[in-house]
């Protein structure tokens, strides 16, 4: 886009003195360097991007003023912070650093087509189908065995359908009831034939019900493992990126849909495929021109059901949409009854409720009434194609011509009609195979997805830690916009406690998730005794360290489990003892299975505080030489908190602990303090030494002590 | 009423007696006037919509650069003389291409490629997860967001051609 918001193509340039933005829109385009505007890079003293609603402004810092260079789309968003980061990196003379990644790779190698998703560097054009249904197909190969049976049994179901119309119909009619024959009369061996015929096959229908039954589950769970196995491996990032639930559906349902495929969809194709082509050439070794005239209304009627199905499918989207709309709706409300009934709004939810139930009955109404009035007309069509072999056929019988026999027309008639579930199911085949396939794909994907944050290849070994931490001019960002943090430097000696104070959103928690590299630092250094934690194995850095964080979770098991799961060799007594520690043993005590209790979804609800203190308990068992406090605390009363915080302290001595806290009280015996302000190091020191320099912290003690004193309590 | 949430809450309205807009470079600014007649010079300000699927030029939202809000307009023509300035700030702001016609809407392996006429001449966008993508407005609105986060807006989906409208009617 240019200045003026009109869209157009635009290049920018930025050289070590220029910086040259140009464009292909207005001016004289024959003219030399039309478009072209140049700014000399000493004349700048800062390039910006302001995020508007759908696009950004490109802007200068020139004499204080700011100076529009362009307006862009979100497009070239990325692009444009990457050079006002280069820029910055130009104008203090650190050239070096300027990234040129050749990762950041927007296009297809391929086909030059732009990647839909950047996040997914995958094209739709150039996917390799064959190549995906091949490595899927590796899922299956282990049970080749089991699936070659299958397939085999399926074969059988399929003769024994294409032979016996020839039995009840060609065999009946032109050889049993045929006095020329040397089968007259033999009624009864007809029967017990058919019989028999019946017979094998509902054997084998039952046999290939156990088998697909055993190996389908098998797989499934196969796949899922797999699947959960890689996800397992990948850094937070790549679930941030994504949302976790959204991840989880999609596994469960693309796992699924593979699934159906190799099972149902795929040996079906091959068996529907087989058994039309065995139709088609019985019936054309008997009479050619018959069934030229019995096939040759199929391509209509592909065509045909093809058009309706796609219709078809539309009307029951709409159905599904709906009717989610509805059990949205319905579960909003049930869940938060108690706002709708204090704000007295039941007859306005009834009359949204009863509105949304309309709209669904409507699009019931509609998909039935479409697959009433569309589907008997196909089948008439096909139908017709019955007609037609039976007075063409009964002419050519009477006649005799074509050697045409009145069994012969009879097993023509079966076949017709056996034509037309194979033609169904290749028409929906279309459809679903091509979801199955970007099923396949998604999960490949995320096999396939590398860890941003990856293991030293050769880690650094570190038998015993002292537990020095260090901070070096740490820069950070989860996404290009906004640097989290910002050139953060600070130091905590072995067993000392530090506090790292802020406001919401500071960045704080940002600082442990770098620490125990759950993310990567994307400039400067993270040391744990001297060494960047990037060269320590994760098993020796994560043994190192525990944290208690903000938002604790349990897992589906007892409390005891659920402590124990810090450290699985841990004795009863030093569970008991670490519960005690982190003051949860009284309250586990009060409830009747005490350690024995379940916790976690759909168990023993237990309160905010509760549950911070089982994490504490979890943490301490690990007896860990760094021990991280991120607002551990917070969801306890004071005195709860003040108990606990005894214990730390006492427990702190021979550890490095560093604590995240809002509530000032809780950090005032730490040994110093960071104050951390939009991602930077707004000053640090100890407790009295920062309320003497009377900057930021001192302003939100001052704060806290006020609020205290108008409650009543004094520090 | 005594304790009111007006008592409690200011919220500060702008207006012709205490504030005014003016252009520097491409970008707005703002001073403001207090009671006393001392105006201040407040620099480049942001414009934000609070209702923006419904209000178009009501309670405009004035920031400073790092979003700490200066007080709000009621309405832009509250500011006669600025009126248009106002206007062409939220344009930008808002700056939304709408579409006219939908030449091509396929949907593969998870995301939709669009072609389509806007008032801003023919353009091409993907969508991920097309149907969430879409946000459903009353009167026929549809914003439509791309996978870089840029929008488009179809204003009156009943008012598209026949043949466009078939290509989303899956998703109103």
């Amino acid at each position: 886009m240019d200045k003026n918001g009109q869209f157009c193509r635009g290049t920018i340039l930025l050289t070590g003195q220029t910086l040259y933005l140009m464009s292909d829109s207005g001016g004289d385009a024959t003219a030399p360097e039309a478009g072209v505007e140049r700014y000399p890079v000493d004349t700048l003293e800062a390039l910006a991007v302001d995020e508007l609603i759908s696009t950004c402004r490109f802007y200068a810092q020139k004499e204080g003023e700011r100076l529009l260079l362009t307006y862009a789309t979100f497009y070239a968003k990325e692009d444009l912070y990457r050079l006002v980061s280069s820029f910055e990196k130009l104008k203090e003379g650190r050239t070096k650093e300027i990234a040129t990644d050749k990762e950041n790779r927007r296009f297809c190698p391929i086909c030059g087509r732009r990647y839909p998703d950047r996040e997914r560097k995958f094209c739709p054009h150039c996917m390799d189908r064959g190549k995906v249904i091949r490595r899927m197909g590796g899922f299956f190969f282990k049970y080749k065995a089991q699936m070659a049976v299958i397939i085999l049994v399926m074969a059988v179901l399929s003769a024994l359908s294409v032979i016996t119309p020839y039995f009840t119909s060609k065999f009946l009619y032109d050889e049993v009831l045929n006095q020329e024959s040397a089968f007259y009369g033999r009624i009864l061996f007809l029967v017990l034939l058919i019989v028999s015929m019946r017979l094998t096959r509902l054997f084998f229908t039952i046999v290939n019900g156990i088998i697909t039954s055993r190996i389908s589950a098998k797989i499934v769970y196969d796949m899922k493992q797999t699947i959960f196995s890689a996800i397992e491996r990948l850094s937070m990032g790549y679930f941030t990126a994504r949302t976790t639930g959204g991840l989880m559906n999609q596994i469960y349902y693309d796992a699924n849909r593979i699934y159906w495929f190799f099972t149902d969809g795929f040996p079906y194709f091959v068996i529907n495929l087989v058994q039309l082509l065995a139709i088609t050439v019985i019936m054309l070794l008997y009479n050619p021109l018959l069934t030229l005239l019995a096939l040759g209304l199929t391509p209509l009627v592909l065509w045909l059901i093809g058009r309706l199905f796609r219709k078809s499918r539309r009307l029951n989207r709409r159905r599904y949409t709906r009717s989610r709309a509805l059990n949205a709706l319905l579960s909003d409300l049930l869940t938060g009854i108690r706002v709708v009934k204090t704000f007295s709004r039941e007859k306005t939810e009834a009359k949204r409720f009863a509105k949304a139930s309309r709209e669904l009955a409507l699009a019931n109404k509609n998909s039935s009434k479409f697959s009433a009035t569309a589907f008997p007309l196909v089948n008439t069509l096909v139908y017709l194609g019955l007609i037609l072999v039976w007075g063409f056929g009964g002419w050519m019988a009477i006649k005799g011509s074509f050697g045409m026999t009145y069994g012969i027309l009879t097993m023509f008639v079966s076949y017709v009609g056996m034509v037309y579930d194979p033609l169904y199911f290749f028409v929906d085949m279309v459809e679903w195979g091509s979801d199955s396939l970007n099923s396949m794909n998604r999960l490949f994907e995320i096999m396939d997805a590398q860890a941003d944050v990856k293991e030293a290849e050769h880690p650094h070994p570190l038998p015993k830690l002292r537990g020095d931490v260090a901070f070096e001019n740490v820069e950070f960002s989860y996404t290009k916009s906004r640097k989290v943090i910002d050139k953060v430097s600070f130091s905590v000696g072995a067993g000392k406690t530090l506090g790292i104070v802020g406001e919401t959103g500071a960045g704080k928690s940002t600082l442990v998730n770098l620490l125990v590299r759950l993310y990567d630092a994307d400039e400067g250094r993270v040391t744990v005794d001297g060494i960047d934690v990037k060269e320590l194995s994760f098993a020796d850095l994560r043994r190192n360290i525990a944290i208690v964080s903000q938002e604790t979770y349990l897992f589906v098991g007892t409390i005891y489990d659920n402590i124990r799961y810090a450290n699985h060799d841990a004795t009863k007594e030093e569970i008991i003892e670490a519960a005690k520690a982190a003051g949860a043993h009284d309250f586990i005590m009060k409830l009747p299975d005490a350690y024995s209790t379940m916790v976690g979804f759909g168990h023993k609800d237990l309160s905010g505080g509760e549950k911070q203190r089982i994490s504490i308990a979890r943490a301490l068992l690990r007896d860990p030489k760094i021990l991280i406090l991120d607002e551990a605390t917070a969801a306890m009363d004071t005195q709860t908190e003040r108990r606990i915080q005894a214990t730390l302290d006492a427990l702190s001595k021979d550890r490095t602990t560093i604590m995240i806290a809002h509530r000032l009280s809780t950090l005032r015996n730490a040994d110093s303090l960071v104050v951390i302000h939009n991602g930077k190091v707004a000053e640090s020191g100890t407790h009295a030494g920062l309320l003497a320099q009377k900057g930021e912290y001192y302003k939100l003690y001052q704060l806290q002590l006020d609020a205290l004193k108008n409650v009543g309590v004094t520090e | 009423m005594a304790g009111s949430l007006d008592q409690v809450v200011t919220v500060v309205y702008f207006d012709k007696t205490n504030a005014d807009f003016y252009k520097k470079g491409d970008f707005i600014a703002l001073v403001t006037r207090d009671a006393a007649g001392q105006t201040t010079d407040r620099g480049i300000v942001r414009l934000r919509r609070m209702f923006p699927f419904e209000e178009l030029w009501e309670n405009i939202s004035v920031l400073t650069k790092d979003n700490e809000e200066l007080g709000v307009i009621r309405r832009v023509s509250d500011f006669p003389e600025r009126e248009d300035l106002l206007r062409e700030e939220l344009i930008r702001v808002y700056f939304t291409p709408k579409i006219s016609k939908i030449y091509s809407m396929k949907e593969k392996y998870g995301f939709s490629h669009w072609e389509v006429e806007t008032d801003v001449g023919r353009i091409g966008f993907s969508v991920k997860d097309t149907f969430r993508s879409m946000l459903n407005l009353p009167e026929g609105r549809v914003i439509i967001t791309d996978v870089d986060g840029g929008r488009y807006e179809i204003p009156d989906a009943a008012r598209l051609d026949k043949a466009s409208r078939k290509k989303i009617e899956l998703y109103l």
